[in-house]
């Protein structure tokens, strides 16, 4: 049995020795398996050193920061770029800050949008979307901020489960040589970087996905109790998530990491919290956000300081601002990042 | 064992174990009673109560509708009305499979082949053994119930041997099946769409479709077994490259061929009968084997294709032979040999049109579509998905046959023992290399599931 599983082992390793060297081989860039990361890093990349502000995060930053706004609202002491891409968990968010203050180093400004833990679901597991970046880093931050996590028992097992299949998908390289192919035939797609080529799109002028954003709109204009239901858990999580809500030290100790890590190489770091987040993705990662001390904190999730944000008329759908919503939630973000340029100065 | 069995089947439905429990129940009583019984009358009884409730519950619940709908058509004809309700139920997977294993054992107990199983759960297991549960091989009493009793120790060639099965039959299961799907469905879903090349293609893409599909899955459950310490049968031996019919079915899905000879074709006096009687007794075999495999015409008449494809084969072949040595074509020519491989190829291929079509009507129109060829159809790739996939289709084809080339004078086990370590690991990585970066991943059934 032990000589079995020994050669066992030793072809995985030269599997995933030999795959790993096929794909080095194919000179990928970082963001390949998105469409629209890739997009925006490939814009990055050809206009390197224009910026000095990046905005990283998910939807929420992707439809509500807009930077060009933000730009004038700071008095140009900004060039800013939205790296917002939708439906992306907090060790994506990591990820890609990593690889983009590495890419441009004329970065000086990083606003990191704080979010959930853990998106993989059965319909998007084997997915070249989920699996093509989850290297051992974020496999290992998601299973410590899975086991911190508010979840239920099940959904934790769910969740190492299929984090570590994609894991090992990953280090693998399984079922992604389709993708290359697919990623050999596109090329970066204009519309993802919106109409000032800054990254930024607002809810109701992007040309791709229009009709399904729509359709998720409706589900809050029928049903009233949804803005309610957000408004509520908001409330509720920030009145009382000190004695009722388990402190995730696995997601803080993450977010303390990569702040020290940017803080080292010279980069000002802004932690940002957005409205409109469902109760259980709030538990998760509110707490350690409130908790982390050294760096700027922008926390614009708390209704109870934010209502304008849990107004519907500033609501695009359940989860997202419409353009009214966008204005103020960009003069926050500018207000805050003004107030503490001051500060340090 | 038996537990891990019972959770394998009740993964796909639960409550029809029951099902299964009601058969497996009804035939451990059956063979005691048998066993038991010494009078020739009430033991002849017994067996076919048995039969009967096996068969009742394959009636029941593959063949009411189908036997319901023809009844009706055929009242209809004859000025009758008869409304009889259809049945809504999903057909319990792998349901003629482990049917046919549980009627094998109470045959061979009635012809005194086999003891009576007196332990319960050793007899389940028999009938539920779950790499062979859904879809076989069927296996026979004699081969497998001692297996049972006999201590299974780990051994590593047994282990390393059943891997290899494995990965094979992976390989043509999620490279080669699932690559070629789409393509078939596009063609066969759609009949009236597609003409001469295209219907030739997308036929040829099914032949080795259902091949890979089925015969991966045997690999696996051969394989898996075998890490596990239990030899099964084996089920598929290069069955494209037999130079006959009669050669192709003691080649294809060899557990079910050989059952319908033994407790079919050998009892209805087999070829121990006049000429004519015996040819007779083929067509219903084959008749019966195409049913087995669904309850649709189409199925009844691939199988009578083949039984008809067997007896012209029986009835020419001393002409052909002649005819073959008359142009300077020996038996043991290249020549020959490729000729009589191309020609049961195209044979079967021909019949696999019935049973991939979705009903009569549709395979009638395919064979007609598939005659009107003409240039334009050459372009071929209007069959879906894109050009990488189609021409990854033809690669892969090549490969698996160039490696079925190689093992005409063992398995596959029997070849890489043969090769130096090198070789055999160097074969290792890049099956699971192609696995890995070529294989389809996603809801593909195994074809053979539904029977």
């Amino acid at each position: 049995m032990k000589k079995f599983l020994l050669r066992l082992f030793l072809l995985s390793g030269i599997l995933v020795l030999v795959n790993n060297v096929i794909f080095f081989t194919f000179n990928l860039p970082f963001c390949w398996g998105n469409d629209i990361a890739y997009s925006k890093e490939d814009y990055l990349l050809k206009h390197a050193g224009d910026f000095n502000t990046v905005f990283i995060g998910t939807s929420k930053t992707y439809w509500q920061t807009d930077v060009t706004a933000f730009d004038s609202l700071t008095n140009h002491k900004t060039k800013s770029f939205n790296f917002g891409i939708d439906a992306i968990a907090e060790a994506e968010i990591l990820d890609y800050t990593d690889h983009l203050v590495a890419l441009d180093k004329n970065i000086k400004y990083v606003f990191i949008e704080a979010y959930d833990i853990d998106l993989i679901i059965k319909q998007n597991l084997h997915t070249c979307r989920q699996k093509y970046w989850f290297n051992i880093n974020a496999w290992w931050f998601t299973i410590k901020a899975i086991w911190g996590s508010d979840y239920s028992f099940r959904d934790k097992c769910r969740g190492y489960a299929y984090n570590t299949i994609t894991f090992a998908e990953w280090l693998l390289k399984w079922d992604l040589l389709k993708d290359v192919n697919r990623f050999k035939h596109t090329s970066p797609n204009a519309d993802y970087l919106g109409n000032n080529q800054t990254g930024f799109v607002a809810l109701g002028d992007e040309k791709v996905d229009f009709e399904y954003h729509l359709s998720y709109r409706d589900r809050l204009l029928k049903d009233t109790s949804i803005n309610k239901e957000i408004t509520d858990a908001s409330t509720w999580v920030f009145t009382y998530y000190q004695d009722s809500i388990k402190f995730n030290s696995g997601f803080y100790n993450g977010l303390e990491s990569e702040i020290k890590k940017l803080q080292s190489k010279n980069i000002r770091v802004f932690l940002v919290m957005s409205p409109r987040t469902h109760e259980i993705q709030l538990k998760n990662f509110a707490p350690p956000f409130i908790g982390v001390e050294d760096c700027e904190k922008i926390n614009l999730a708390d209704a109870r300081y934010n209502p304008e944000f849990y107004d519907i008329k500033n609501a695009y759908d359940p989860t997202h601002l419409n353009k009214t919503g966008d204005k103020i939630y960009t003069e926050k973000i500018a207000k805050a990042f003004n107030e503490d340029v001051a500060k340090a100065k | 064992m038996l537990a891990a069995s019972c959770y394998f089947y009740m993964f796909f439905k639960a409550v029809y174990i029951l099902i299964l429990f009601f058969t497996i129940i009804i035939d451990y009583f059956a063979g005691i009673l048998l066993e038991n019984e010494t009078n020739k009358q009430r033991k002849r009884w017994w067996l076919i109560m048995s039969l009967i409730a096996n068969i009742g519950v394959l009636a029941i619940f593959k063949y009411y509708n189908f036997l319901n709908a023809n009844l009706s058509g055929l009242c209809s004809l004859l000025g009758y009305y008869v409304n009889i309700p259809y049945l809504k139920i999903l057909l319990p997977i792998g349901l003629s499979f482990h049917t046919f294993q549980a009627m094998s054992y109470t045959i061979e107990v009635y012809r005194g082949n086999q003891k009576a199983e007196r332990h319960f759960g050793i007899y389940a297991l028999y009938v539920m053994f779950f790499p062979q549960l859904v879809a076989g091989p069927i296996e026979r009493p004699q081969n497998m119930l001692h297996q049972f009793y006999e201590k299974h120790q780990f051994e590593y060639w047994r282990a390393v041997q059943g891997v290899r099965l494995i990965i094979w039959g992976l390989f043509k299961k999620v490279v080669i099946a699932d690559r070629l799907s789409p393509f078939v469905d596009m063609v066969y879903d759609h009949p009236h769409t597609y003409h001469g090349f295209q219907v030739i293609l997308a036929t040829i893409f099914f032949t080795f479709q259902i091949f890979c599909d089925f015969s991966g899955y045997s690999d696996i459950a051969l394989g898996t077994a075998e890490v596990m310490g239990f030899k099964l049968m084996l089920n598929f031996n290069r069955p494209y490259f037999s130079k006959s019919i009669s050669e192709f079915w003691k080649r294809w899905h060899i557990s079910l061929s050989t059952w319908f000879r033994d407790y079919l074709y050998f009892p209805l006096g087999g070829n121990r009968v006049s000429k004519n009687r015996s040819h007779l007794n083929q067509l219903i075999v084959f008749m019966v084997s195409g049913l087995w495999h669904g309850a649709n015409w189409t199925f009844v008449i691939w199988g009578t294709l083949h039984g008809t494809y067997l007896i012209i084969g029986n009835i020419t072949k001393a002409a052909r032979d002649r005819f073959s040595l008359g142009i300077g074509l020996t038996k043991a020519s290249w020549m020959n040999k490729f000729i009589e491989v191309g020609g049961t190829f195209v044979l079967v291929a021909f019949a696999w049109i019935f049973f991939r079509a979705s009903n009569f009507s549709d395979a009638i129109t395919i064979i007609k579509n598939g005659l009107q060829i003409s240039r334009g159809q050459l372009g071929i790739y209007i069959l879906g998905t894109d050009t990488y996939d189609f021409k990854l289709c033809f690669v892969f084809i090549l490969m698996m046959e160039v490696v079925h080339f190689l093992l005409r004078k063992g398995d596959l086990n029997y070849l890489l023992n043969k090769q130096p370590v090198f070789v055999r690991w160097l074969s290792y990585v890049i099956v699971l290399l192609l696995i890995a970066n070529f294989g389809i991943f996603g809801d593909h059934q195994f074809i053979y599931f539904q029977f």
